[in-house]
């Protein structure tokens, strides 16, 4: 993808995500690390391929909060870092911001904090722009792709100038939207790394902590200024006209294509905003005096009309202020031209008609609901796991975790109890069986998540003896998030090999004593090692070791390696559907006029884990 | 201001994960930049997983602002796969057009008789004389099955799609788009692919 790469000038189409690693280049950052999560992945990705060509530091960490350190020492170093996450990721990594905020930075320092509002891929929407206010540094939000990479560039020069960390908050309507990008001047970076000593600085306890706090809230005046100045606050206005909208980020799309629709164009005044922390000030206290009324129309929490409100307060300003607060917008899912244009109609007191539609509910389209891919070890996984449980006649609790595995949740396999955060499925399984809930406990996690934040929560489980089965389904892969690798694989973010950190040592370390390695596929010996794993007096771990079947048929297909295929005998097959009910293969296709199943052999992957579910023995491979 | 939203050209791309709906997407948008046209697409979210609903909002025009299209404002649904095709009808304005492949990739609710299939003809019926909108059906991966894989669904539809009254880019970019972004090895085929979708259709 050599586009990021392209000269100063060009006119070219980038994701958002493309357009923040070509701002970070254009800035010339010397060191980029994170931790896979949608919408943010395709930041470190697209650097990636690009890092040894442009000489920079470029891996993914095993979490977020050891790849937000990991970048501090390199800031420290006096390179420039980014560091990409989605928002639930700085949960984990807000340890280490807080405290860098106090300390403050060398080289400059950017946080991409990728919001998930709507939780398209996540278990929360929650809005960080509160994290940035926490720390108590500035975050800026771009509205498309070109301001994506603009806001990327200046947010180093403001950090390094500050010495601050700075946040980049992006939504899935930023971070995964195509536009047309200008590009820009790159900085090609000589930088030497040294390191400043100054333990009055850097070891931050106690009294230093204190003063570094002082110096922290000394800076904010000055970086509202800067912002307040930024060329991304944009003001459009109607002579006259004394009614506004205040808008942010991405929402500003929103409000440009409701005003369109509405035909309002000369009717309202808009300002936007790049910031919500700091708030650009001067700008929207003169925007409040000349308008009488005020919507505004940000994604997710009312932090802006918050400010706005407090602000009008402070500045005896009597505009009415409407937004969030007072239900013209919803404080729950992200918006969109329609809800924009809804609450817009309803702020100007003009008639809106929901642009006549044909209804969905004219007909019905079946929905497709979550399933693994054809041949994903998952599948095999469950559908084992399932035969176990129903034959052992006991009481079972299975918590889950956060990666392609959780659609486990879904049918055919409705196995999953819980999931609420990454190596939760482990601690609270030991929760559940501590409290004697159930007879068994299993927690379901995978290999990457497993790395993530799973290590603690075993060791704990063997110190606190409770006896917890867990299964770590090992695809060799971070699947859900576009395959990224991980410690246990054995190479980079650029494809150079490391050192694979064997997850059976890992657990074996955490001094679980029985560790078992089987393959999905093999449904008996797996079945086996399960039952004997519920037995096993004491805590348990069974790792399923299988690489990703999407990733293997697009790594075969690349070296030319032949599939097998199988394909369902249709003199044998007698239309049980038993494979298509309990398995859900999604290569198993039933005809409903000859009520037999086919395998699309371009579906297929050579699995072969059909062979032994059919009562029939209908299905044989058919070479490749 | 001015008004844009009548000025730009919205389509909303449907089909299974691995079709490669974010790729015609994208190679509809690359080739508007080429032209010296704004461009969005706004993606629906996709896992890595394969076989679940994927669909993109593509916007082309002068000046482009939101990544997303009002229910109702799309010129063109283009839909790789028959159901996901009607799954977004909503978004089709009145008088619009959809142009649907008539595969279809079976949700397993349906094969088990948990649910049905809409019924084509009343589909049909309830599109062009109630919203008085055109239907276009193309057996898209049988054509593109015959030029050698049916993961040349994509460029077939957008062969057809640039056979449409109004649409605002002209087929040489798209050409350069594909040369540009599709896979190396699949950059000829795609190429033979979308000129065949071309011919599948009388300009509208
Ligand atoms: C703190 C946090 N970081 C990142 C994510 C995004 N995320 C969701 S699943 C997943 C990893 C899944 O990998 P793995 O556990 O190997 O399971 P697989 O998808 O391969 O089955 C990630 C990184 C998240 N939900 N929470
Ligand atoms: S991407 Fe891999 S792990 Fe995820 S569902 Fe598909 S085969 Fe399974």
């Amino acid at each position: 993808m050599s586009w990021i790469l392209g000269n100063p000038g060009n006119r070219v189409l980038l994701l958002g995500n493309e357009a923040i690693a070509r701002g970070a280049i254009e800035a010339g950052v010397n060191f980029v690390i994170g931790y896979p999560g949608t919408p943010s992945s395709e930041i470190l990705a697209a650097l990636a391929r690009v890092a040894d060509k442009l000489g920079i530091y470029v891996n993914w960490a095993i979490n977020e909060k050891v790849a937000l350190e990991t970048a501090v020492g390199a800031s420290l170093s006096g390179l420039r870092s980014l560091v990409t996450m989605k928002h639930v990721g700085v949960n984990v990594a807000a340890d280490p911001l807080m405290t860098l905020a106090y300390i403050g930075v060398i080289g400059g320092f950017v946080l991409i904090s990728a919001d998930d509002p709507q939780c398209h891929t996540s278990q929360t929407e929650q809005d960080n722009r509160y994290y940035a206010m926490l720390a108590k540094i500035p975050v800026l939000e771009p509205t498309n792709p070109q301001e994506a990479k603009d806001m990327t560039r200046i947010a180093f020069s403001i950090s390094e100038e500050h010495q601050i960390p700075v946040m980049l908050r992006s939504t899935p309507r930023l971070s995964h939207t195509f536009g047309e990008v200008v590009l820009g001047e790159i900085t090609k970076s000589s930088r030497k790394p040294s390191f400043p000593r100054d333990p009055d600085r850097w070891v931050c306890v106690g009294p230093t902590a204190l003063r570094r706090h002082k110096i922290l809230e000394e800076k904010q005046n000055k970086i509202k200024e800067v912002i307040d100045n930024l060329d991304f606050n944009k003001l459009i206005l109607n002579n006259a006209v004394d009614i506004g909208i205040i808008t942010v980020g991405v929402a500003y799309n929103y409000v440009l294509y409701a005003i369109d629709k509405l035909n309002i164009g000369d009717k309202v005044n808009v300002l936007k905003i790049c910031s919500s922390n700091p708030l650009p000030e001067k700008n929207v206290l003169s925007f409040l005096k000349r308008n009488r009324k005020i919507l505004i129309v940000e994604e997710l929490d009312p932090i802006v009309e918050k400010q706005v409100l407090a602000l009008a307060k402070k500045f005896n300003i009597d505009t009415e202020i409407y937004g969030k607060l007072d239900g013209f917008l919803p404080l729950v899912g992200e918006l969109n031209p329609d809800t924009v244009a809804i609450a817009i109609a309803k702020f100007m007191n003009i008639p809106y008609e929901v642009t006549e539609k044909l209804s969905t509910t004219d007909f019905s389209v079946p929905q497709r609901g979550l399933a693994f891919c054809a041949g994903c070890p998952h599948r095999a996984t469950y559908y084992s796991l399932r035969k176990v449980l129903r034959e052992i006649k006991k009481s079972y609790i299975v918590t889950g975790d956060i990666g392609c595995y959780t659609i486990g949740k879904a049918s055919p396999f409705n196995i999953l109890d819980t999931c609420i955060c990454m190596g939760a499925s482990i601690s609270m399984a030991s929760g559940f069986e501590l409290s004697k809930a159930s007879d068994v406990v299993i927690a379901v996690i995978g290999d990457s998540t497993f790395l993530h934040n799973g290590i603690p929560p075993l060791i704990n489980a063997v110190y606190n003896n409770s006896k917890i089965k867990v299964l770590i389904l090992d695809n060799e892969t971070t699947a859900m998030t576009g395959h990224q690798p991980h410690p246990g694989t054995g190479y980079t973010a650029t494809g150079a090999k490391s050192k694979k950190v064997l997850i059976e040592d890992l657990a074996k370390a955490c001094g679980v004593e029985f560790v078992k390695i089987v393959d999905p596929y093999n449904l008996k010996e797996t079945q086996k090692v399960l039952r004997e794993a519920i037995e096993f007096n004491g805590p348990a771990v069974v790792i399923l070791r299988r690489t990703c079947a999407l990733l293997y048929s697009r790594m075969a297909r690349a070296k030319g390696i032949k599939l097998k295929k199988y394909a369902v005998v249709q003199d044998k097959c007698r239309g049980c559907l038993l494979c298509i009910r309990d398995f859900g293969c999604p290569a198993m296709i039933y005809d409903s006029s000859t009520k037999k199943v086919h395998i699309d052999p371009f579906l297929c992957t050579g699995c072969g884990v059909c062979v032994d579910i059919c009562p029939f023995n209908a299905i044989e491979e058919v070479g490749q | 201001m001015s008004k844009t939203v009548e000025k730009s050209f919205n389509v909303v791309l449907a089909g299974v994960g691995g079709q490669g709906v974010i790729l015609a997407a994208t190679i509809l948008a690359n080739a508007a930049v080429r032209a010296g046209l704004s461009a969005r697409v706004g993606q629906t979210f996709t896992a890595a997983q394969r076989i679940g609903s994927v669909s993109a909002h593509v916007r082309l025009g002068r000046v482009i602002h939101s990544p997303l299209i009002g229910v109702g404002d799309a010129d063109v649904i283009l839909g790789l796969e028959f159901l996901e095709g009607l799954r977004y009808l909503n978004y089709l304005k009145r008088g619009g057009l959809l142009i649907v492949n008539t595969y279809i990739f079976p949700p397993r609710q349906i094969m088990l008789g948990q649910s049905k299939y809409p019924d084509p003809k009343e589909v049909e019926d309830i599109v062009v004389k109630k919203f008085s909108a055109k239907v276009i059906k193309v057996n898209a991966t049988e054509v593109a099955k015959s030029i050698g894989s049916s993961l040349l669904t994509n460029t077939v539809m957008l062969g057809v799609l640039s056979r449409v009254s109004g649409f605002p880019i002209d087929h040489r970019y798209l050409v350069e788009s594909i040369r540009e972004r599709s896979p190396s090895k699949y950059v000829e085929l795609n190429i033979k692919a979308f000129n065949t979708g071309r011919k599948l259709i009388p300009q509208l």
